[in-house]
This record gives structure tokens, sequence and C-alpha cells, in this order.
């Protein structure tokens, strides 16, 4: 399940977009898991009417996955699951478009039109990008559209919409599987059922992705024409033409497509890693760093970036001193940057993300608590995480050097906040003491400080909305709050890089 | 054992005290436990008991409790044996090599030697640094004074603390090998100079407004209440401060 500040973020985002109403069943969803229609009606007290279309809302826009799982012996039931992960995605679809903006810029008005709509058919995307455009400029062809949707197609920026109701019975899923995301294992179980059922909804990465197909056209058959299967049954091209112009028609029309929010992650997880590694390089490696992360090819999984040795150096060249550079001095620098070859593939070099994003997690606990409780705090911390087993007192006082005073003081802060946890252990007789305390870094610090981070963009977005509001009643200083409002927004789009990090990354 | 012919005290004894006390009186003042002179001399745990006692008696030899000392952590000896005349170290009553016996830090003790061994890595060629040649580094630039007196087993504690404090980055040899940067370190653990680095832990965006570190966020609630954001006095501050 999610933290309970999870819950009022995503809630709180859901009501902000969508109204109160889909609010209160997302919220609904949220809390209690999979349910079906009646039991949101019974639960909510609202009419199956509205119930319904806050559901279809929800749908759309890919917030709930609806699935069939058995009821009874020979029954089954709709049960609607909320997709935490999704609603969160609605806080960064900015960054998204940026990160269209860089790569595809042409496909931008067509991602734009997936994140605000949810999902759309091909002819819908067609219809608004061409309403879109301003009076006067010139209307992109059809084709052009269609060779734009397909490049994001093709490089997994949008997919087809998953099954709308495929059968998956929660009880033969509940056993812990090994989730396609690999998340911490504390929250392997937790997430498990959640993302089977994501991942039987999904269809198979070959559908997925697969791009409308282009049919030849007759010189007859200009824009507009109705693209009608029977009437191409009759011309009798031959079923083989028929078929692909059917497939086609269908992919026009009926299809419905939308952004593939893990690829996304994926793209933004690799900036940040590279961002982070770049400030902690030595001088003269930037222009390996930044050639390495430029080669990268299709990855096969999101936890690593593998580049092949002739593209980096490819790139180096092109890039300021990194001409002269050899191949050992290029090999030893990616060495010492971890990047490994495997034996497989002795040509190319992989860099491994999750150890990166570990280290990145803790660096901004261990940062935190430096902050809040200071250096004392901070050294001792990051003694119980390395040990991670029990240390007794003494030996934390030895070690880290401090006063024994300071030692006990910052201990018990840290042991009120949760985040450390205390063992009284008696000792055996003759050793002279009755007995002594045990510490070690608290199993569910991660958690609490995940729920915090929740915490902190609620409490920024409530600080946004309650400026908006106060905007909207007129004051005379209007551009002091909307400074406020402005210094609030940058400063929740920063820490959403910190909620990627500990939860999508 | 050889008869150190100086000490008047060992020349008055015989036999086996004689024995017992040659060793305590070798062992310094860190001493030996009961145990540790059961091994030396080969004698029952009954015979060291009656030697000892005698000896205290006598004044020849002292009890001391050993509070807090790393040979002792595992096993049941709290008292040591050893030469009336010599005070016990740090390590056996409870000081530490770096903590005074009420448990405050002997600052300007761990201050100097923090400062040496810091200029000690700096001046080592390549980026890391184990604590022996710290330790090499020390004795060899001499000098006298407090950084000189250092064994290899506090210039470890130290680094150890200070790694730990975020000055300094832990490393392992990873390749084992004999060239590269690591060349002549071998295996086990080193030390690298962070602060050559420059890069400073990263802060998360959290740290930038008062959410992070509010002592209260336990009690807020989006709701209204006693503490909620739109009457937050650490962010009415904070906003305002910008002005």
């Amino acid at each position: 399940m999610v933290s309970q500040h999870g819950i009022l973020l995503a809630v709180g985002i859901i009501s902000d977009h969508f109204g109160p109403l889909v609010a209160k069943v997302c919220d609904c969803l949220l809390r209690h898991g999979e349910l079906s229609l009646q039991e949101i009606v019974r639960r909510l007290e609202l009419s199956p009417g509205q119930v319904k279309n806050s559901l279809l809302v929800l749908i759309q826009h890919n917030c709930v996955q609806a699935f069939s799982a058995p009821k009874g012996r020979d029954r089954t039931v709709t049960l609607y699951l909320a997709i935490f992960d999704n609603v969160l995605h609605r806080l960064r679809f900015s960054k998204f478009l940026s990160v269209i903006r860089a790569d595809i810029p042409e496909s931008e008005v067509l991602i734009e039109g997936l994140l605000q709509n949810g999902r759309l058919t091909f002819d819908q995307l067609v219809g608004r990008t061409i309403s879109k455009v301003p009076e006067g400029s010139i209307r992109p062809a059809r084709e052009e559209i269609r060779m734009n949707l397909n490049k994001l197609v093709h490089a997994h920026f949008v997919e087809r919409c998953p099954k709308p109701e495929p059968f998956i019975d929660p009880l033969v899923v509940q056993q812990p599987t090994s989730s396609r995301r690999r998340a911490p294992k504390n929250f392997e179980k937790v997430i498990s059922l959640e993302q089977k059922i994501v991942n039987t909804a999904d269809l198979s990465d070959a559908e997925r992705f697969s791009e409308i197909p282009y049919i030849i056209e007759d010189a007859s058959d200009v824009n507009g024409c109705s693209r009608d299967p029977v009437d191409s049954a009759k011309r009798k091209r031959g079923a083989f033409e028929v078929d692909e112009e059917l497939n086609s028609t269908i992919a026009e029309n009926e299809v419905l497509w939308r952004a593939n929010f893990e690829q996304f992650t994926f793209c933004l997880k690799k900036k940040f890693c590279a961002d982070r590694k770049k400030l902690k390089l030595k001088v003269g490696t930037h222009p390996i760093w930044e050639s390495f992360c430029e080669a990268n090819l299709t990855e096969k999984d999101t936890d690593s970036v593998t580049s092949p040795i002739n593209g980096i150096l490819e790139r180096l060249r092109q890039k300021e001193g990194g001409a002269s550079m050899t191949l050992d001095q290029v090999t030893r620098v990616l060495e010492d940057l971890q990047c490994t070859t495997s034996n497989e593939n002795p040509e190319a070099y992989t860099f491994d993300l999750r150890k990166m994003v570990e280290s990145c997690r803790n660096e901004e606990i261990e940062s935190l608590v430096k902050k809040k409780y200071g250096q004392a705090a901070f050294t001792i911390f990051r003694l119980l995480v390395t040990q991670g087993g029990p240390v007794e007192t003494d030996q934390i006082i030895d070690t880290t050097i401090l006063d024994k005073q300071i030692v006990h003081s910052t201990l018990y802060k840290l042991w009120k906040d949760d985040y450390v946890d205390t063992e009284k252990i008696s000792s055996v007789a003759g050793t002279g003491y009755a007995q002594f305390y045990v510490w070690r870094a608290k199993s569910t610090f991660r958690e609490q400080f995940i729920d915090n981070l929740y915490h902190a963009a609620l409490n920024l977005r409530q600080m946004v909305n309650y400026i908006a509001e106060l905007l909207l009643e007129g004051s005379k200083d209007d551009t002091k709050l909307r400074n406020r409002k402005n210094i609030l927004i940058l400063a929740l789009t920063r820490h959403d890089d910190s909620l990627m990090l500990f939860h999508d990354f | 054992m050889a008869l150190p012919t100086s000490d008047p005290i060992l020349g008055n004894l015989r036999g086996p005290q004689q024995q017992v006390c040659i060793h305590v009186f070798a062992a310094g003042s860190h001493g030996m436990s009961s145990g540790d002179l059961q091994a030396a001399l080969d004698l029952t745990p009954a015979t060291v008991t009656r030697l000892t006692n005698a000896l205290v008696v006598l004044g020849v030899l002292k009890k001391v409790p050993a509070v807090r000392s790393p040979r002792f952590r595992n096993r049941q000896a709290p008292v040591v044996f050893m030469d009336a005349r010599v005070e016990p170290s740090a390590e056996i009553t409870g000081g530490g090599r770096w903590h005074h016996g009420d448990g405050k830090v002997d600052a300007p003790a761990v201050a100097l030697a923090r400062r040496a061994c810091l200029d000690q890595i700096d001046r080592l060629p390549g980026p890391a640094a184990t604590p022996s040649m710290v330790h090499a580094g020390l004795v060899g630039r001499g000098g006298g004074g407090p950084a000189g007196v250092l064994s290899v087993g506090h210039v470890a504690e130290v680094l150890r603390a200070m790694a730990l404090g975020g000055v300094l980055e832990e490393c392992r040899n990873n390749t084992g090998e004999e060239e590269g940067e690591f060349g002549g370190l071998g295996q086990g653990r080193c030390a690298t100079g962070a602060r050559r680095a420059g890069a400073p832990a990263w802060a998360g965006a959290m740290e930038e407004f008062p959410c992070g570190v509010c002592p209260v966020i336990g009690q807020c609630s989006p709701d209204g209440g006693l503490v909620s954001p739109a009457t937050c006095v650490y962010f009415n501050k904070w906003l305002e401060m910008d002005f």
C-alpha cells in the first residue's frame, strides 16, 4: 500500500485536475485496493452514474486499470485498480515534454495532445494537431503527422493502450514474484499485485510498439477519402492488400495511443545519473563521460546504460581535448567511472544505474540528517547504515570519536524521529555491566523518509493553491504573490526529482 | 623469560611468583588478565589466582577493572593485573585513546591528529593512502609533537572517523593488481581524499524549503488544525525572506 501522504498527494493532484468527485473515487481505490463498481458506490454513497463517470475519466487518463476477476465458481466481476505511479506522473508532464523537445522536437505537439487527453486515436490526434495550427500557418499533412507519431512509437515514447479488461485471478497472482521494475526487496510483496495486473493488461512489446503501417495510396486516394474496408474489398486488390489496408485503418481509427511513462522515466533517470556523476568527476574526464552518455544504444532493461567503444570514441573526437586521448587512457577512465565490459561483448561498456541510484538515495537521506540534526548525527547515522547490524553505544562512541554526551543526545533525537532503533541487551554475568544498549538504523527509515517527501510535496501544492486563491480574490500585493507562487512551483519541480529518485528510478 | 636485572622487585621474588611478575611487567600499561597468564605460563586457573592474589596482597601487582578494552569485548575478563607502579592505559580504564575517563573527547589531541592525517594525505602522491602510508609519512616527517606519537591504530581510527564524517572517502583496492593508481597498496582498505575532489554531498530540494527540517512535520496536516501549510510560520518566513 502507498503511504498515507502519498495517497493524499495523489488525491490532491486528481482533485486539482478533474474535480473533487473524481478525487473521491480515486481516494477510495487507493485506500482499499481493487474494488468493483458496486463496492465503490456503497462506500462513497454516490450514485452509480457519478462513480461510473469518474471511473471513465480515470481510465481515460490511465490512472485506473479495469480487469475481470473470478467471482464464485463461474461468474466474473469487473474490478478497478488505481495506478498510483501514473497519478504522480501528472506532476511531471512538463519534464516529459522537455525530453521530447530535446529528442524529437517535431513530435512535441503530438505528445502534448496525448498527455493532455490521456488516450487518443490517430484520427483524433490529427484533428487536434490541425486545429492547433495558428491561422495562416501551413497545415501539416496527415502523412507527416503519421510519420511523427511513428517516430515516437519507434522510440517507445508512445504505446498502444493496454487491454481494457484482461482476466486476472488476484489469488493466483499474490505469490511474490520479481516485479518488472526492480523495486527494493521490502517493496516487492507490496507492489507485486498492482504490477502484475499492469503487466498482464499490457500488450506484448511487439504489439505495444507496433507502428501505424503505411499503405501505398492510389493517385485518386487524396486526403479526405474515406478508408472504408468494405470499399477496399470491393476493389479486389487481393487478400493481402486488403489486410494491410484494414490494419492501417484499424490502427488509425480504433487503436488508442498513450504516452509510455516507463520510457520517459528511464530517460529522466539516465539524465539524472549523468548529471549527478558529473559533479564527482575528476578534471579532464568530463568529455569521456559525456561521450559515453551520448553514445548509448537502446537498452534491454532500465537498470543499465550500454555504449559501444566505437561510438564513444567517435563522439569524443568531436569534443574539445578529446581527439588527443588514446584508447588506453579512455578505457582506463571508463573503468574508473565504474563502466564495465562483459565477456559476451568486450567492445561495449555498461554503467549500472541501480548502484548509482542507490548511492544517490543514501546521500540525500544522509544530507538531510546532517542539515536537520547536525554533523554528529550525520556521522553516527552513516556508521549505523554502513554497519547494517546492531552497534553497541560504546562502540559508536569509540568509532566516531565524539563526546559521550553528544552521542547519547543525538541517538535519542534520531530514535525519537524513527531513524534508529534500540534494544536493551542483558549482558552475561561477570562483565561488570548489568545491561547495555545496541542501536541500528531502523529498517523503515526509508519509508518514513519517502512519506515525508510526499508530505512536503503536498504542502508545496497546498501553498500554491492557497496563493492562487488569494490572487483570484484580488489583492494589492499581486506581484509579491505571483513571485511567491513561482518560487513554490520551482521548488516543487526540483523536489519532484527527489520523488522520482525514491519511487520511480 | 630472561630476568631484567635492573628491577629490584623482581630480584626479591622467586619461582612462579617471579615468572608471573616478569610477564605482567612486560605487558606494561595494558596489563594481563588471568586468562592471558594461564596461557603464557601454562598453569591452571586456580594456581594463577592463588599467585596473583598473593602478589596483590604484597602490593607488587594491582587489579584494574578493564572497562572498555577491545581485547575483552567478547570475553568475560573484566580485570587485568599490572605492575602496581604503572598507570593503566586509557584503553583499560575506559578513557579510550581519544576520550577522557568522563566520556569527553580530548578535543585538541583529536583536532591535531585529524589535521596531521589530512596534511599527510594531501602530501602523498596518488589519490589514495592506507593508514600505514599515512603513519609512515607522519613518522618520517618527525618534528616531534603529539602527531609523532600516533600509532598505526590511532591513525586508522582517525581516518575511519573522518570517512564517516564525510571528510574522506573510504575506497577499496578493487583490482588487486600491482599496477595503476593503487600500485603498491595491495588489498585492503585505503582512504582517498574527498576533500581534493571538492564535491559536496548532494542535497535534495527538500532542504531548501522549511518542510525538510521541520521539527513538527509529524503534526502538520493539510486539513488545518494547529499546524498546516497555510498557517505555517516557517513557510511565511521563508517566502518573505526572498524579498
